[in-house]
């Protein structure tokens, strides 16, 4: 049996996820905000350039962001570059403020991402309207921001999630965190129970979050990825100076999200370890990377879109699908195991096709997200033409495909696409589900990447990051480019 | 409603459809050529779950298949996963199977396995020249290429004449704030504290890290980022194991390594082999019987001690490089890993309430 009251340690574990997991929400919420604007409505040079390089950072390893970090700090350290700050750089660094500053870092382009999209979503005619009796910084403060809110509080959730199920910081850094009760409970059988009980803990706390959320914003879209505007709707007139400003704070904060991680231990690896290349993986492991990733993220949307149209469009299954999102991920490998390891999946269980249904059932309540968002957002004059356009003829079924074909494909497209990229990215770089369900003899650059991880191999770590980014690229410009996705399929 | 609008967003929809259908064929025929081989299973296989590090297992599981022509499926662990999640794994299989063996870098997760009733009965060919504290009286399990648990001790920050010879020292003023140790709730820490608690009894072990705590104890969440602390010189000495260590001795960082407790009248230190089972209902079992074999050879006992790993051989005679010292040159904790075994729940629990807090 198992104790419903949480003992001292897994309580103050408790106390320090909610924590970080709150300070890093605010946190990121406010970088996020402040890119989304200045990148909106500031006539910056390489608006559309940092828009999507301030993404590249949801592909690092949060791990991988503490290393270089600590890397960078003891380097500082050892040729006296900080004077008598030293040990205090280190001991912050291995502190909770630490901890929040790294995954703020690490986590900060979900929000910003989501923001940014909803921007770009405000009504033309809204903005029109309002900059001609008032200044711009009234039309942000009285428009923009009320316009954006239900996307803001969305982003802080979903970056709270992230945030909540991460572990391998905290305890990089010396912190004691919920997961890691979790990890701890799995590791004595007789615990199991109560481990499946603290793993509901926090799907109940993000499922009250999801409830107060969806009662504040109604029906309002909580996010969507598709976008409206093209143009700036307006741009702020401010000195130069202040623009240059703005501009050198964006790349300063690309420069710590992405550049640094990256380049700390590669110019470590070329100034003193040189290791080649070919050592960090191999041509079966990439392989292996780009078909689960491909297959998987197509598995995903046609899984999405069947369970959007059942279940998701009703609002308590909303909220239960969105709540899942914070199960912890061994929760998840282990019951997944329980549920498929029987002789009649034999075929299933010990082939990749298993890995594929895993990462479906784990990612489908955030395309679905997006799908119900974005359904919301479409003129709903388009579909009910179709229906009148197609509705007379006898041959319902095909007139039914054909409206698929014709209308709503081409209106949904922008966002499957978005959602393929989005699924492709999260099974690239997911572990935790991996490690429990991979079939043997099978690995990807993830796993790869965390086993050289205890050889003090970071700069093989680093190197693998970076082959883990050009494997994503590749793909989905690719797709971008066959489907030509680019203004003219957006309504 | 703009008609041409409407117009346009038919004639995009047949275009979109048809790259639509070509994407989800490809992506099928990929998922085809993908899971087809996984589906075309031989007889002349093995599966093993590797809990020992990969570049290190690697090699010997690919001689094993130059060697014999049976093709190794394996699957290994990550330090990410605390070691735990091959072993959960294993569990969660219990009632069909995957595994053929486990090839495991410790042995308290092998003892739970085997209560857990995962394991079959198997004593490989060597068996019998092999010391009790390093295979299963049973049967259950066999061990081979050991690794210690040793002190990490930063050469530039402590000279001879203060380093720690024991794990007694460690509480003395001297080390006050300098001393660091990896989370005894996972991984060969909590092997080691429950190996105290056998040996020195409750009262002597809680008292010894509550000393040790008192005088700056520091947790880390791995072996591997205890030597990094040391070899960084944010701390002096740690608890680790001898793999860890003679990581940092290849790269020449300044750190040298100590077994602690060797000399009359101390207790020892805690040795631990990677150990090979047999997991019961494998479907290669006899292929299996033949990898445990491969594993409990001098062969594989003298490629781990060459390697980096630099694991000390428990069969007898079997050749060694010069950086590793005999087994039987240490003197080991005497406490058996039942006993251990028994222990682990008690010292972790303990370590969470006085330690961890």
């Amino acid at each position: 049996m198992f104790n419903l009251l949480l003992t001292n340690i897994e309580m103050s574990a408790l106390i320090n996820s909610s924590i970080i997991s709150l300070a890093v929400s605010f946190f990121s919420l406010s970088i996020s905000l402040f890119l989304a604007i200045s990148l909106s409505f500031v006539r910056i040079p390489g608006r559309r350039l940092f828009s999507f390089l301030l993404l590249i950072p949801l592909l690092i390893p949060p791990y991988l962001h503490a290393f270089s970090w600590m890397h960078l700090v003891m380097f500082l350290r050892d040729y006296k570059l900080l004077g008598p700050l030293s040990n205090f750089g280190i001991d912050l660094l291995n502190s909770i403020p630490g901890i929040i500053a790294i995954l703020t870092l690490a986590y900060f382009p979900i929000s910003f991402f989501i923001i940014r999209q909803a921007v770009k979503n405000i009504p033309q005619e809204l903005i029109d309207a309002a900059i001609q009796v008032a200044k711009p910084a009234k039309v942000l403060k009285r428009i923009v921001i009320p316009a954006i809110l239900p996307a803001s509080l969305t982003a802080a959730l979903l970056t709270f999630i992230f945030t909540f199920i991460t572990f391998d910081v905290p305890a990089f850094l010396g912190k004691n965190v919920f997961i890691t009760q979790i990890f701890k409970s799995f590791t004595f059988t007789g615990e199991v129970p109560q481990a499946l009980y603290l793993s509901i803990i926090p799907v109940f706390i993000v499922g009250a979050i999801w409830v107060i959320l969806l009662f504040l914003v109604g029906e309002k879209p909580l996010f969507s990825l598709s976008s409206r505007q093209k143009n700036t709707p307006f741009a702020i007139r401010q000195p130069l100076p202040l623009t240059v400003f703005i501009f050198f704070l964006i790349a300063f904060i690309f420069f710590l999200s992405t550049l640094l991680p990256l380049g700390v231990l590669q110019i470590k690896n070329l100034l003193y370890e040189k290791v080649p290349f070919s050592t960090a993986s191999s041509l079966g492991v990439i392989t292996n990377t780009l078909s689960i990733s491909l297959v998987s993220s197509v598995c995903i949307i046609l899984f999405s879109t069947f369970v959007y149209f059942i279940f998701y469009r009703k609002r308590l299954g909303r909220i239960f699908f969105l709540s899942l999102l914070a199960l912890p991920p061994i929760t998840y490998g282990i019951l997944f195991i329980y549920l498929f390891n029987r002789p009649s999946f034999n075929s299933i269980y010990s082939t990749p096709l298993l890995l594929i249904i895993a990462y479906c059932l784990r990612f489908a309540p955030l395309v679905c997200e997006l799908l119900f968002t974005h359904r919301q957002q479409i003129n709903p004059q388009y579909f009910e033409s179709a229906r009148l356009v197609y509705a007379q003829s006898w041959r319902k079924p095909r007139q039914t495909w054909r409206m698929l074909q014709m209308i709503v494909l081409p209106l949904y497209l922008p966002v499957l696409f978005l959602a393929w990229m989005f699924s492709f990215w999260l099974v690239a770089t997911e572990l935790p589900i991996t490690l429990l369900v991979q079939p043997p003899g099978f690995q990807t650059i993830i796993t790869r990447l965390f086993i050289v991880l205890h050889y003090g191999a970071e700069e093989l770590m680093s190197l693998m990051t970076l082959a883990l980014l050009s494997i994503s690229l590749f793909p989905i410009l690719t797709v971008y480019f066959f489907f030509r996705i680019d203004k003219k399929n957006d309504q | 409603m703009d008609s041409v609008c409407m117009l346009n967003t038919m004639n995009q929809g047949k275009k979109l459809g048809l790259k639509l259908f070509y994407l989800v064929l490809a992506t099928f025929a990929l998922l085809a050529i993908f899971t087809f081989s996984s589906f075309t299973t031989s007889q002349n296989e093995v599966v093993v779950y590797v809990s020992h590090d990969q570049d290190y297992a690697q090699p010997i599981l690919e001689a094993f298949e130059k060697d014999t022509g049976i093709k190794v499926k394996a699957v290994f662990d990550t330090e990410a996963s605390k070691t735990v999640g091959l072993t959960n794994r294993l569990i969660a299989e219990k009632n069909n199977p995957q595994a053929d063996l486990f090839w495991n870098n410790e042995v308290v997760r092998t003892i739970q396995l085997k209560k857990e009733g995962i394991l079959d009965v198997y004593r490989p060919r060597n068996y019998d020249k092999l010391n009790s504290l390093y295979k299963d009286s049973e049967g259950y399990w066999t061990g081979f290429a050991a690794r210690a648990r040793v002190l990490i001790v930063n050469t530039d920050l402590l000279d001879k004449t203060n380093r720690p010879g024991s794990l007694e020292d460690l509480t003395k003023p001297l080390f006050a704030g300098q001393v660091t140790l990896a989370d005894p709730r996972f991984g060969t820490t909590g092997s080691h504290v429950a190996a105290l608690y056998a040996l020195w009894g409750k009262e002597k072990t809680e008292n010894f890290f509550k000393a040790l705590k008192k005088n700056g104890l520091d947790i880390v969440s791995s072996n591997g980022q205890t030597r990094d602390k040391v070899v960084a010189g944010t701390k002096r000495i740690g608890f680790t194991d001898t793999d860890d260590v003679n990581d940092a001795l290849i790269k020449k960082d300044p750190v040298v390594m100590i077994y602690p407790d060797q000399k009359d009248g101390q207790v020892g230190t805690l040795v631990i082999p990677n150990t090979a089972m047999l997991i019961k209902g494998a479907k290669h079992a006899d292929n299996a019987k033949k990898l445990i074999d491969y594993l409990i050879s001098d062969k594989t006992e003298s490629a781990l001690a060459f390697a980096k790993s630099a694991q000390m051989p428990l069969l007898p005679g079997v050749d060694r490089p010069g950086n590793v010292p005999s087994v039987s040159s240490i003197k080991p904790l005497a406490v058996g890993w039942e006993e251990i075994y028994k222990n682990l729940k008690p010292a972790i629990s303990f370590f969470e309430k006085n330690i961890l807090q």
